[in-house]
């Protein structure tokens, strides 16, 4: 059974692990009390210049962080966050990388790409760095991935529902589709999935539904399962 | 072992010593005092009502808060990821380093194995706590959250791993709880407003979410007895009983009243809707046989 302590270590909850004393001397930072007579025997330092290095310190930290924010500013406003655009990046080194897990919630989308090598992993990572997507390399299992996670907002919206949605996929030339508890389920390879991004990014709407795509294991063409569920 | 509550309806308080038959509560009370438990002076003002207890060998202390107290929320963890480095992950990149100063934050892993509840405590609050029980002469040996804290006791006392808690608060609000395994799968709250109820937080699994919607759709609204839970307990800690009594008057065969009763001392006569206000005291059990 979960029991909630919050006297317990902050952190994943399981087992029973409580703070020793020492920890919660320190963690919790109890301010201890200085008596009258301690306080008034304080010798304090000599301070010549030290105003003068504080105002100077000040101002050259100032316009370190103001410089960065300018920076971060411009370099955002220059990216664009696409995901049929990472699709593409992944088609292009297909041989050397692939798509595992897609997922969107309210919040933010949470995409999964495994890469072959470590190498490819640091240069890969470089990469999406460089258009400042929020971007994190692992290593499980002798396997390494590359998870990107960008902030995402749903959007209500009545203009597209799943049945224009269905009627839309019965046009795209091949693609298997099934309806069950209002949810499409779709299985494709993976250039259809990135023709269906790619039109669901065209025509604005991927902020409008719920998309998860997983990688369906042990098949040797790499077929995806996608998901699409209305966002209300 | 001293136990405080704190509710929206005041300081509900246990005192409970070890016996032959079990944990016995002898000293319950009561306590009118609105002003938040970490505000100077008000932890004092609750123990000074227990003085009897000072001095004698127990000076354990638990405290249970009121859920509005915390932020809580859900993470999905990537499947593809091992928690400690998709929490590592969340911490550094999502979270904003001024909350991480502000805030300790607990994750607890729900049923599905892929998501966690997440709840942050003001680190300010706690340490309040843990220097003014300190200050009284008191080890606080619990911190905790109030409907938790009761699940913590329902499955002392009724050794079951399946079950729905749900909580009847102030200004029509309802916090139900299921645990699945003795795992949280889903925590929510919801408000009945006229004819209708509305979620206010949805935390865990969307089946049964929408299933807690129905049930009290079905219980408050539409006057059903239909409910898909096999075994809900249920409490509150307001003052008025009107609603608890009209649920149970409903007489459905899953539900029934969350009390302690058995708990208290022979001399203490209490009825079992009042005995269920002082659930929350739960975590004060925690690994005892009850």
């Amino acid at each position: 059974m979960f029991d909630v302590n919050f006297l317990n270590r902050p952190g994943i909850q399981g087992k029973k692990r409580f703070l020793e004393e020492k920890e919660i001397d320190n963690n919790t930072e109890v301010e201890k009390e200085i008596s009258f007579t301690e306080r008034n025997n304080v010798i304090k330092p000599k301070r010549k210049y030290q105003k003068a290095l504080i105002v100077f310190l000040f101002c050259f930290i100032s316009l370190i962080v103001i410089f960065d924010n300018l920076k971060t500013v411009s370099l955002n406003d220059n990216s664009y966050f696409s995901i049929s655009y990472i699709l593409n990046i992944i088609n292009e080194d297909y041989d050397k990388m692939h798509l595992k897990s897609i997922v969107f919630d309210n919040k933010k989308v949470n995409i999964v790409i495994e890469i072959h090598s470590s190498d490819k992993l640091d240069e890969k990572i470089n990469f999406f760095e460089s258009f400042n997507y929020n971007v994190w390399g692992a290593k499980v299992d002798e396997r390494h991935y590359i998870y990107i996670k960008e902030p995402w907002q749903l959007i209500d919206t009545n203009i597209w529902d799943l049945k224009k949605i269905q009627q839309y996929i019965k046009n795209l030339k091949g693609i298997e589709y099934e309806v069950v508890d209002e949810k499409i389920i779709i299985v494709s390879d993976f250039s259809e999935l990135s023709s269906i991004f790619n039109v669901f990014e065209k025509k604005n709407i991927i902020n409008n539904f719920i998309i998860d795509v997983s990688h369906i294991k042990g098949n040797p063409n790499n077929y995806y399962k996608l998901i699409i569920k209305k966002y209300d | 072992m001293l136990s405080i509550s704190q509710t929206t309806s005041g300081f509900y308080c246990i005192e409970w010593t070890p016996t032959e038959n079990g944990p016995r509560i002898v000293n319950s009370k009561y306590l009118k005092i609105y002003n938040s438990i970490e505000n100077k002076g008000v932890l004092e003002e609750i123990t000074s009502h227990f003085s009897p207890i000072k001095g004698k060998d127990s000076k354990s202390l638990s405290i249970t808060l009121n859920i509005d107290k915390f932020f809580i929320s859900e993470i999905k963890r990537d499947k593809n990821m091992i928690d400690q480095d998709y929490i590592k992950w969340y911490e550094e990149n999502i979270i904003n380093e001024d909350y991480k100063k502000m805030y300790d934050l607990f994750y607890f892993p729900l049923v599905d194995k892929l998501s966690y509840i997440a709840i942050s405590i003001s680190k300010s609050i706690k340490n309040d706590l843990i220097r003014g029980s300190s200050k009284l002469g008191y080890n606080l040996r619990y911190l905790s959250i109030d409907i938790f804290s009761s699940a913590t006791l329902l499955k002392s006392i009724n050794n079951i791993d399946n079950f729905l808690i749900w909580k009847i608060g102030k200004n029509n609000n309802h916090y139900l709880l299921n645990i699945i395994d003795s795992k949280i799968s889903a925590y929510c709250k919801f408000k009945k407003q006229s004819n209708t109820i509305v979620e206010i937080i949805k935390i865990g699994d969307n089946h049964i979410v929408s299933e807690m919607h129905n049930l009290l759709t079905s219980l408050l609204i539409n006057n059903n007895k239909n409910t898909s839970f096999s075994k809900i307990f249920i409490y509150q800690t307001s003052n008025s009983e009107k609603n608890i009594k009209s649920i149970l008057s409903s007489e459905i065969e899953n539900i029934e009243l969350f009390n302690i009763v058995n708990l208290f001392d022979s001399k203490a006569i209490f009825q079992p809707i009042k005995s269920s206000k002082y659930v929350e005291n739960g975590i004060s059990f925690r690994g005892i046989d009850v």
